[in-house]
């Protein structure tokens, strides 16, 4: 078929009903009646703003119903052009998702992983607000309408009112229009006002919608500019739920460790073969390194004192007693092993060996050279009348001892060679006699069996508990990267930097080198501390701040796991029966919980506490050694140090020689500088003075001018935060106690510094970072930072500018006479 | 006028259709044609449409235009897309110049996964829906990449206006509700059969003699076509962009993509070279889940993401071309498909 034949058909067609017409009149009648016709009544509405809430169960359930039309498309091939797109949207939500829980499982920390997702949901977000807030809100308030506007279509399909600028149905009612056109102010006296707000609608929903379009890539800017705030919030609420989650882990410690308790099936292996390799049970005597072994294999504490550190060795010297203890209960009870009913056949090899001991020490060297008869000499006579009654029935079978032998022995005793060679002589002499095997073993059975008894259930009880604790604490309050610890200790330095206030420039200087860091802080806090309040005001921020972080989280963490510990360990002693070699252990249930002296209190609850302390001590201390920084600024602004170092009666320089000295230990020291103390190797006898005069305690009172010495600056301890000035005393002994260790002027254990004695390990832990470090490394941080919001917050001012400026020169209509007038004949001139 | 003689009778309106004026027919939808392709028409469409943006579409927009189509509004689009990821690979990489330099090399670490990220998310939404196409055509017959250029009539806007005509780049299938078959007769016939592409795609149904009347029948499944492949489109190319993004985040990718130090030519080569081992490589850590905290989890989630983009592209051109053959057996009808009717 073609056109021209198509046409043809058609103009008969039309003919037809021409004549059709003129016959009925059915023409007239329907011009006639043209305007009685109505239209079919539209189906279409405008969708009612609703609150966030719904809107966002709506869009979720509107994904929903994409996903199962998706499924009909895919089954079917049935769809529309407007689900298709649907379909796109869907799509991109899908990928987003794909990459962000991709992401999310790459981030090694909380922190990281969150913010793959807030940086994924902040994009869509952004997109999602970007129109919004920016455009369409703006707009609405100034024009009561919303170039959003979403309407439900005939189909039943949800679509923008606006996003086809050709095709907008005519869905406002006159009143929502006349409201528009008093926000728009236009005249309603002109004839055509509705058609011209209306006009004016589209313009502007054009404009903005365009206006989206060349603004939107920008939306990153928001995106990231959202994560960077949002980072801080997320930092919060992630340190907040993870300390509440400290707590309540910790207060379930008792319950998550309580059901460690494993047998350890190695050990019986371990014991037997122990056992049979020293123990010749012909003989039934383990020789000594058998007690020993095993008693530390008992002792719950052993792995504490199994390690090679000596630090560690040198903080449970006291437990090498409890070993003691064990191994002397251990012998006893195999003492008593043997002499029960069953084992009388056996030897009593202790009680061979001594009386041949002794015996050997009456012959005299002369009396061994010239005897002719070893048989006829009294000292042989004497000690075969000895050995026979210990050998029951042996007597028959007893074969004389060899000259040689003898001579053998005799020479080994004299030389103090070991015991071991003896004893094979001893074996050689017993040879024949009737010792009973079987009874043997089974002494050695028993023994193995006891010991492994006491091992599973109550070594293994009570160093399941330990070794629980440890991993529990190392998990939660160990110093891991965004542990709470760590993100609090950053409050306290920001705080610092705030009070210092650095600009970019100086940050920019203070980032290169510990020395350019150095020499701005002290600048600054020569500064600072000239001005009384606003030396008070960074004291009192950064203490707040640092006693926050050790009362708050690490002292109350490390308290209630103390307690937990003890409950765990006391429930342990607890169920140790009377019987055990370990019961002695029970005694020290009495002392749990009680409040005493450090050194006072059960081993292995110093032994916690300090191996909890070492988890905190170097995050504590490093957020002293900038209030010490600080302190020392004033202390030689307000001349309390020069006096002090004049009380001390010191031959150096003060300004051009202490000050310098003093400035290089609070900034510098790193842990390696404090052990190798090279600056004040040079300095002698004056170095006893610089330690104390940096370091001395703060209750010190010259009793000569009655003046007390204080260790802070006045000015720092009447603004310090109270509870932290303990905690700030603790850290400054701590490293007079490092410097006093090698002046020979202090060992461990010594009070001179306020009575600290701590291992080595800790003590280092509790010098902390030094703060020429800190501070470089946190300027270069805050540098950064500064340069990416310069550079990038100055853009997206500036495009938020453009965009909202670029919205008070929308809805100028064209054309807006063809509205308000009319010629004679009713109609308007369109190209005027 | 037959109409106007007769007495008391108005006039019948003139067919508008049928009387036009020779100028307005040239400037009707007749002048639509579908355009031949060659490998650079892709991105010709595409600068024309940037360039079109900039200058055209966006000032249009601005003024309010009553002429803004949705075209105009889609082909917008493009802007805020190269906008986005120049501003995204910006955000990572512009300040990090100032950065001193151990934070630098760390800093830009990020900056060059970002970087990749965005150009492979960008060529994984291409190749996603490229591979479909390429399915669908070598499986159906339908090229759904089939372009057609547009003569838009426009309003005057202002006095004296005489260039009312703008040019659109369109394809065919775009609208699974109206698929432009005018074009494809308008096409056949230009060619001498205006069944040449219906009878082509009814061939690749499985009919071995030219139909008849093959739109009644081809329309309906090339439909089904267009919708399956459109959908399948949607989910797979959003999977090969985040399968693209997490090649970018992989360790290799950490590195910078060097050349030896050659010149010219040899130096693009080895540079290429680099390139494909670091995707050789990282294609290994996915797949593995390499290099991560969460082994298990990387692994899980790294294969998942490349067999969904494989599976939905396989499925998405079988789920397409699903139901579009006929059986080899087709029954003898007892209709003569050749015999001609005559319309009464």
């Amino acid at each position: 078929m073609n056109n021209s034949i198509n046409s043809s058909i058609l103009d008969k067609q039309y003919e037809r009903l021409r004549s059709d017409v003129a016959k009925q009149d059915v023409y007239k009648e329907f011009a006639r009646n043209a305007n009685s016709i109505a239209p079919l009544e539209n189906k279409a509405y405008l969708l009612k703003s609703r609150n966030p809430v719904s809107s966002v169960i709506i869009g979720a359930a509107d994904n929903v119903k994409d996903v199962v039309e998706l499924g009909k498309a895919l089954a079917t091939g049935k769809s529309n052009d407007n689900q298709l797109g649907r379909f796109n949207d869907l799509g991109l939500k899908l990928g987003g998702l794909g990459i962000a829980s991709y992401l999310a499982t790459r981030r090694g920390t909380k922190t990281k992983g969150v913010m793959e997702f807030l940086g994924f949901g902040a994009f869509f977000a952004s997109m999602a607000m970007w129109p919004r807030l920016l455009i369409s809100t703006p707009l609405k308030m100034r024009y009561g309408f919303d170039i959003r506007q979403e309407y439900v279509n005939a189909q039943g399909a949800k679509k923008r009112l606006y996003l086809d600028n050709q095709f907008i149905p005519d869905l406002y009612s006159d009143e929502e229009i006349d409201k528009v056109a008093d926000k728009m102010g236009i005249d309603k006296s002109i004839p055509d006002y509705r058609q011209l707000t209306k006009e004016k609608m589209r313009v502007i929903a054009l404009q903005g919608n365009t206006l989206w379009m060349l603004t939107a890539g920008f939306s990153p800017l928001l995106t990231s500019m959202i994560c960077n705030l949002g980072e801080r919030g997320v930092t919060k609420y992630i340190v907040n739920s993870q300390y509440k989650k400290v707590l309540s882990e910790v207060n379930g410690m008792e319950n998550a460790i309580a059901n460690r308790v494993k047998a350890n099936p190695n050990f019986d292996a371990d014991v037997r073969k122990g056992l049979n390799a020293m123990l010749d049970d012909r003989i039934a005597e383990p020789d000594k390194n058998f007690y020993t072994n095993v008693s530390a294999s008992l002792d719950p504490f052993r792995h504490m004192i199994a390690g090679n550190d000596p630090d560690d060795l040198n903080l449970v010297t006291g437990l090498t007693s409890n070993t003691g203890k064990i191994k002397k209960r251990l012998q006893n009870d195999f003492n008593t092993l043997k002499s029960a009913d069953n084992t009388s056949g056996l030897l009593d090899y202790d009680a061979i060996l001594d009386r041949f001991k002794n015996t050997k020490m009456t012959i005299g060297s002369d009396d061994l050279q010239c005897a002719d008869s070893w048989d006829n000499m009294d000292i042989y006579k004497s000690l075969k009348a000895q050995l026979e009654p210990l050998v029951e029935g042996a007597e028959n079978k007893a074969r004389t001892i060899g000259l040689s032998d003898f001579m053998e022995a005799y020479k080994n005793a004299i030389d103090g060679r070991d015991d071991k060679q003896i004893k094979d002589i001893v074996k050689g002499f017993i040879q024949e006699t009737s010792v009973d095997n079987k009874a043997s073993s089974k002494v050695v059975e028993d023994f193995c069996k006891s010991i492994k008894e006491i091992y599973n259930r109550d070594t293994r009880a009570i160093s399941s508990q330990i070794n629980g604790i440890e991993e529990f604490i190392n998990s939660v309050v160990g110093q891991k990267y965004e542990s709470a610890y760590t993100t609090l200790h950053l409050d306290s330095l920001n705080a610092f930097f705030e009070n210092i206030n650095p600009t970019k420039q100086e940050l920019k200087i203070m980032r290169n080198s510990p020395d350019g860091a150095k020499r701005y802080l002290v600048d600054k806090l020569s500064i600072i501390a000239e001005n009384d309040e606003r030396y008070g005001k960074l004291i009192s921020d950064v203490t707040t701040r640092q006693a926050d972080l050790e009362s708050r989280t690490i002292d109350k963490v490390i308290a209630r796991a103390q307690e937990g510990a003890n409950n765990l360990i006391k429930k342990a002693f607890d169920n140790i029966p009377d019987d055990s070699p370990l019961a002695f252990y029970k005694k020290e249930v009495g002392k749990l919980g009680e409040e005493a002296a450090a050194n006072r209190r059960p081993l292995y609850e110093r032994v916690i506490s300090l191996f909890m302390e070492e988890k905190s001590a170097g995050i504590k201390a490093t957020g002293h050694r900038y209030i010490l920084a600080a302190d020392l600024e004033k202390r030689i602004q307000s001349g309390e140090l020069e006096q002090y170092w004049k009380e001390l009666g010191g031959n150096l320089d003060f300004t051009k020689e202490v000050v310098p000295i003093c400035r290089k230990i609070i900034y510098d020291s790193t842990m390696s500088d404090l052990s190798n103390k090279f600056y004040l190797s040079e300095n002698g006898e004056e170095a006893v003075k610089i330690i104390k005069l940096l370091f001395g305690d703060s209750r010190t009172v010259n009793y000569q001018t009655g003046n007390p010495l204080y260790g802070l600056s006045k000015s720092t301890i009447s603004n310090c935060n109270e509870k932290l000035l303990e905690s700030l005393r603790a850290t400054r002994n701590n490293i007079y106690n490092i410097y006093a260790q090698t002046l020979d002027h202090a060992r461990q254990g010594h009070n001179l510094a306020g009575g600290i004695s701590k291992c080595q390990k800790t003590q280092y832990s509790m010098v902390g970072e030094s703060v020429s470090e800190l501070v470089m490394e946190t300027a270069s941080q805050k540098f950064n930072d500064k340069t990416w919001l310069k550079v990038f917050g100055g853009i997206g001012i500036g495009v938020l500018a453009i965009t909202l400026l670029a919205q008070t020169f929308f809805g100028k209509a064209k054309h807006e006479h063809l509205y308000t007038k009319k010629d004679a004949q009713g109609g308007v001139d369109a190209n005027k | 006028m037959q109409a106007a003689s007769q007495k008391n009778l108005p006039n019948i309106p003139e067919n508008a259709y049928y009387k036009q004026t020779s100028p307005k027919k040239e400037l009707s939808s007749t002048s639509d044609e579908i355009i031949k392709r060659t490998p650079l028409t892709g991105a010709r469409v595409v600068a024309d449409k940037l360039v079109n943006d900039i200058f055209v579409y966006a000032p249009k927009g601005m003024k309010g235009s009553r002429n803004s189509n949705f075209y105009e509004f889609l082909s917008l689009g493009l802007v805020p897309n190269i906008i986005g990821s120049g501003m995204l690979i910006a955000l990572f990489n512009a300040a990090n110049k100032s950065y001193r330099n151990p934070d630098r090399t760390f800093a830009s670490i990020p900056g060059r996964k970002m970087a990749f990220g965005v150009g492979f998310y960008a060529l994984g939404k291409w190749l996603g829906s490229k591979l479909i196409d390429k399915g669908v055509q070598a499986t159906t017959g339908v090229d759904l990449g089939m372009l057609y250029r547009k003569v838009v009539t426009e309003l005057p806007e202002h006095k004296g206006d005489k260039d009312l005509t703008a040019v659109e780049y369109h394809k065919v299938f775009e609208s699974a509700d109206f698929p432009r078959w005018d074009l494809l007769y308008k096409y056949g016939e230009k060619h001498g059969n205006r069944y040449l592409w219906q009878d082509k795609i009814a061939k690749k149904m499985g009919f071995r003699e030219p139909l008849n009347c093959p739109d009644d029948l081809v329309h309906e499944k090339v439909k089904g076509v267009i919708i399956k492949s459109s959908a399948a489109k949607a989910i797979s190319s959003s999977l090969w962009a985040a399968l693209g993004v997490a090649l970018a985040a992989q360790v290799p990718f950490e590195t910078r993509i060097t050349s030896e130090n050659t010149k010219g030519f040899n130096k693009v080569t080895s540079g290429l070279r680099s390139m494909a081992v670091t995707l050789k490589d990282s294609f290994v850590d996915l797949y593995n889940g390499n290099n991560f905290k969460f082994k298990r989890g990387a692994k899980i989630v790294g294969r998942t993401l490349i067999f969904a983009a494989l599976a939905s592209t396989v499925l998405g051109v079988f789920n397409a071309a699903r139901g579009f053959k006929v059986g080899k057996n087709q029954p003898d009808t007892q209709i003569d498909t050749r015999k001609e009717y005559e319309v009464h």
